[in-house]
């Protein structure tokens, strides 16, 4: 199902992003649990993409897996670094021949040294966009930065590529994990503001892993609200206790989006049933 | 958005008015005196002219605070941000004179809109810019504009009296056309507020400090 459709029925919408396996021999372990998230039900699933090698194909089995499983459809991501259009054209062949209608079009991170990055044939995720829809009926979403991309001189600027993205085609918008749900309500009033209407889902990370984290968001700039610091700094160092905690930091994240009015939320599952399995059941009778 | 629809006129347009303008004022109360010969004098840029204006209105301030007493619509499910002055450009160059106050669904008909004061409908219906508008005057004479409704509350007249906290309507997407049309922006209420009606443009004020302070509270 293109999940426009899911977008536009008026109810909440929940789902989780999965990653497909660096090896073959990782395959069945992630076909598991991913299978166990599908077996949740969540409105959809996404797939990061594996770039380089062949792993560009595991994005395909496992997204195909999780529709052909339990019915629960799936969002491919495909990104610009690293890709020819060659290799582009090839993997919109596989996602199409394998019945997978929602694409996720992003730029990627550059991989440090990466090798030719002149063979690449798309620079921006806008371009990536119209590219894709001149070559089928895909469902596109695109990435979004509610605290800015890294990159980007400032929020105006970063705004004007959004709408470019959307004016490329891109049907609806995931962002990026932010932690204060201020974040999100003040960027969503500048994208309203700028004109953009596609639907948006909220990108919800639950941080099982303290230290990982607070790496993480020092390179990609994200702010942590105090509320949040205590948590890490109290439980980094008990896993159990820390996880817990990270997701109960998230359910209440979501539930306070939900009472404001944002329905779509996109949760940073990655490949740990445990953790998408508690928030769904935190959330049985809100959503 | 935010402006008022055939009769207004702009003061920088009619300088050469100043002097009726002047006279007018000695006519007047204190009060609109001060308003209008700081209007009448002020410099280019508008930037100097929003501390201007805002210095000669800061008794108009106290009155508008005092008679603001609720929200205009569910606080919690929509963001607002100072865009007064901003650029605008529908319907030509022009100026934003009020505060948006984005659906954070973007869903027409989804939040309500309420009357932030006492006061009278003395507009209702549409207007190209601001699509289906309710104008309620309040009893101290200021103009509180509330455009781009999805639909009114049923039974909502002109002359119709309204306490603070009484449904006008809910948010939408309308204007910037002809009646009827919708969808040209994202959902949002348009809340204007004209302290000096028979002014035109140059007497909307900032609801952006006056909705923070409440919120605050
Ligand atoms: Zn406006």
């Amino acid at each position: 199902m293109k999940l426009t459709e899911l977008f536009s029925t008026g109810k909440p919408v929940l789902s989780f992003e999965v990653f497909p396996p660096k090896t073959t021999d990782k395959m069945e372990s992630v076909k598991k649990a991913t299978e166990e998230i599908a077996a949740l039900h969540p409105a959809f699933m996404s797939v990061t993409y594996g770039a380089g090698g062949g792993t560009s194909a595991y994005t395909v089995a496992v997204a195909k897996n999780i529709q052909e499983t339990h019915g629960v459809s799936s969002l491919a991501h495909l990104t610009c670094v690293s890709s020819t259009r060659e290799q582009i054209d090839h993997q919109l062949r596989l996602l199409s021949e394998n019945g997978i209608e929602n694409i996720m079009a992003l730029r990627g991170d550059i991989p440090e040294g990466a090798t030719a990055p002149e063979e690449w044939s798309f620079r921006h995720a806008s371009e990536l966009i119209a590219y894709i829809k001149t070559k089928g009926d895909f469902c596109i979403g695109g990435a979004c930065y509610p605290e800015g991309h890294p990159e980007s001189a400032n929020q105006r600027e970063d705004i004007a590529n959004l709408k470019k993205k959307v004016d490329a085609g891109c049907d609806f918008l995931t962002t990026q994990m932010f932690f204060d749900n201020n974040i999100l309500y003040n960027f969503l009033y500048k994208i309203r503001e700028a004109g953009i209407r596609v639907p948006v889902a909220a990108g919800i990370m639950p941080v099982t892993n303290g230290r990982q984290i607070a790496r993480i968001c020092r390179i990609s700039g994200n702010s942590l609200p105090p509320r949040f610091k205590q948590i890490i700094d109290r439980f980094a160092d008990r896993p159990g206790a820390m996880k817990q905690a990270g997701v109960a930091f998230a359910t209440e994240q979501i539930i306070d989006l939900l009472a404001n009015g944002v329905e779509h939320v996109h949760v940073y599952s990655m490949n740990k049933p445990d953790v998408a399995a508690k928030i769904m059941d935190n959330l049985s009778k809100i959503l | 958005m935010g402006r008022k629809g055939a009769g207004s006129r702009r003061l920088s347009e009619s300088l050469l008015n100043k002097e009726i303008w002047l006279c007018l004022a000695l006519l007047c109360c204190i009060l609109w005196e001060t308003a209008l010969l700081v209007a009448a004098m002020r410099p280019e840029g508008d930037e100097v002219w929003k501390g201007e204006w805002a210095l000669a209105i800061g008794v108009i301030a106290d009155t508008v605070r005092t008679e603001i007493q609720g929200a205009p619509t569910d606080m919690k499910g929509s963001a607002y941000d100072d865009s007064f002055l901003s650029e605008r450009n529908y319907g030509g160059e022009r100026k934003h004179y009020g505060t948006d106050l984005m659906d954070l669904a973007d869903t027409p008909g989804r939040l309500p809109i309420y009357s932030m004061t006492k006061g009278v409908v003395t507009n209702l219906g549409w207007n190209e810019l601001g699509g289906w508008r309710v104008g309620v005057t309040s009893p101290s004479g200021v103009y509180y504009y509330y455009a781009h409704l999805h639909s009114y509350a049923p039974g909502l007249e002109i002359g119709d009296t309204v306490q603070p906290g009484r449904l006008l309507g809910y948010m939408g997407d309308s204007g910037y056309g002809e009646e009827g049309t919708t969808g040209r922006f994202p959902t949002h209420l348009h809340l204007g507020i004209q302290v000096y009606p028979e002014a035109g443009d140059e007497s909307w004020i900032n609801p952006y400090p006056f909705l923070m302070e409440r919120e605050s509270k």
